[in-house]
């Protein structure tokens, strides 16, 4: 097999050395690989990936993730990666969320809007080897509809298997000792100022077990700011 | 609300404990500004007769009497706060076919829910974003409520009261117990002014303050007394009689001879106001019309509540003095028997 591809000023010899480097390039990847020139290349050097690629190519209409997949079908085996970040495992992955907080980073955010995570993990075997994980990760990526931010740093937890919130760099997994110091007097003010634009946590409690507790305070609260604005 | 109370709610409901911050709230409740409107409303401003008002003012009663003791009936009492203060401010509790007090207020500035949304009935009629057809249909459903509201409220218990007034007394304008009562202070005062013109020495004497003889003088002096304080009653509780009376007699005949008219009434309003916000619709025109163009119920309906008063009272007690009428009479009576005596004894 005699390939050249060539992306700026790097030439790969396989599409297994293209599809390493895809991540690092994503739009013009995506230039290439929707290229006629390609896909003539492509459907000559290996018949079954550029099968694969038309079909992506019916059903994938967002950018991000065509590329995301596209890389896994020249290359199945490989790390997680996305727009120029890698993951050597999901759990760095739900790290990397964690250690953001309660910033978003909006390409993870596109991780799990596109459900690549789980797609990911179908491809690893994973959802084989540890299917009530794997569960876990389809049932948050159908929720991301409904609440986008609580459900990125739920995403968070789970990946890192972690039960342990963070503020002003020290980790917290009891709920007493966490609120003894957000209420105290000198934080409450600037905390509460932004808790519920950053859901950060909302998505521990839920994760701790407070789903029952979340729901009513969400409708109280709705329906008595909905009796303070008439 | 504010953030903080929010926060602390939400460790409330995952086990913390507020019982420190709640102290602090049950005072911030009761003396916080919405709570301040809501008297200042009920105080300046004149009490509905309308039957979501008093809704509001039990709710707000209610409230007035929770006990804040966790951060979650913190923030609802102060939501519903909000609510009942809006309701008031806004006059949400307003039903057109039936206002006593709210009778030049305008149909148009009544406030209705649209698409979700609360809206003044006005602007309902001219907006162009929606079509007639669906302003028609929220429009009817809003006058068949406050219909609903009248006839359940107010038509159906008086037609029931009128079917079945168990309760409710027969009253006399003037009973013959007091005719005969008077005819009796009437005789008594007769023989009274006889004394005074007759020319015997004793009533001559004890009228002049001559007390020579004063086992008769006295007793004549209090009984001349006790003729005019008799009188004076007599007089007051007829007045207060024909008060209360005529007022539940005029009720009476209002209701229990008019009911069938009082339903037609309401029959003919509610068409009526329906027909004028219809034609607005249709023709784009602005609603003008006053409330107290369809509210026409309100005297049959204080004259219901002051009959249902009495029917749950199950009297209509009038002749609360006539008890103090009957000891003045046997007073004068005994006084009357005592100079029958004395004259007959002694002169």
């Amino acid at each position: 097999m005699s390939v050249i591809i060539k992306i700026k000023d790097q030439d790969y010899f396989s599409f297994e050395e293209f599809a390493k480097n895809i991540y690092m390039y994503p739009d013009e990847s995506y230039k290439l690989i929707n290229s006629r020139k390609f896909l003539l290349m492509l459907k000559k050097e290996n018949e079954a990936m550029y099968n694969s690629i038309i079909e992506l190519r019916k059903s994938e209409i967002q950018e991000g993730a065509f590329i995301f997949k596209a890389q896994y079908v020249f290359c199945p085996l490989m790390e997680l990666k996305y727009y120029k970040v890698k993951y050597f495992t999901p759990e760095e992955l739900g790290k990397r969320i964690l250690n953001g907080a309660p910033r978003i980073d909006i390409y993870i955010q596109e991780l799990i809007k596109y459900k690549l995570i789980s797609y990911y993990m179908k491809l690893q075997g994973l959802d084989k080897l540890e299917p009530g994980f794997y569960k876990k990760i389809i049932d948050l990526e159908e929720s991301f509809s409904y609440n986008e931010i609580r459900t990125y740093f739920k995403m968070g937890f789970i990946l890192s298997k972690s039960k342990e919130i963070v503020y002003r760099r020290r980790k917290y997994s009891d709920v007493k000792a966490f609120f003894d110091v957000i209420l105290s007097p000198a934080i409450i003010t600037s905390f509460a100022s932004d808790f519920e634009k950053d859901q950060y946590l909302f998505a521990w409690l839920e994760i701790l077990g407070y789903e029952k507790e979340i729901i009513k305070f969400d409708a109280i609260i709705s329906s008595v700011e909905e009796w303070e604005e008439k | 609300m504010k953030k903080e109370d929010k926060l602390l709610f939400l460790s409330e409901l995952v086990g913390y404990d507020t019982s420190s911050f709640v102290e602090t709230k049950k005072d911030e409740f009761l003396s916080n500004g919405v709570m301040v409107d809501i008297e200042k409303i009920l105080h300046e401003e004149k009490r509905s007769t309308a039957f979501k008002y008093q809704m509001l003012l039990s709710e707000y009663e209610e409230l007035k009497k929770t006990d804040i003791d966790s951060m979650e009936k913190f923030i609802i009492s102060t939501g519903k706060a909000n609510n009942i203060l809006s309701s008031f401010k806004n006059k949400k509790y307003l039903n057109p076919l039936f206002s006593s007090y709210e009778g030049d207020y305008l149909l148009s500035n009544i406030t209705v829910i649209f698409d979700g949304k609360e809206i003044f009935l006005g602007d309902i009629v001219l907006k162009e974003d929606y079509s007639d057809s669906y302003k028609i249909d929220c429009v009817k459903q809003y006058v068949i409520n406050w219909y609903r509201e009248i006839k359940d409220n107010f038509i159906f218990p008086l037609e029931k009261m009128v079917v079945y007034p168990k309760n409710l007394p027969k009253r006399k304008l003037i009973p013959n117990a007091k005719i005969i009562y008077g005819i009796v202070l009437l005789i008594v005062n007769a023989t009274l002014l006889y004394t005074f013109v007759s020319n015997d020495v004793h009533f001559y004497n004890a009228l002049h303050n001559d007390f020579s003889d004063p086992y008769f003088s006295i007793p004549y002096i209090i009984y001349c007394y006790l003729v005019f304080a008799c009188d004076l009653l007599f007089i007051y509780s007829l007045l207060r009689r024909y008060m209360y009376v005529k007022r539940y007699l005029e009720g009476h005949d209002l209701l229990f001879k008019n009911s069938y008219i009082i339903s037609k009434k309401l029959d003919v309003s509610s068409a009526r106001l329906y027909k004028d916000i219809l034609n607005c619709i249709v023709n784009k025109t602005e609603l003008t019309s006053e409330i107290s163009k369809y509210s026409k119920l309100g005297l049959e309906y204080k004259a219901y509540l002051y009959m249902k008063s009495i029917d749950e009272k199950k009297s209509l007690r009038v002749d609360t003095l006539f008890a103090y009428e009957i000891v003045f009479l046997q007073l004068i009576f005994i006084f009357l028997i005592y100079f029958i005596f004395y004259i007959v004894l002694f002169l």
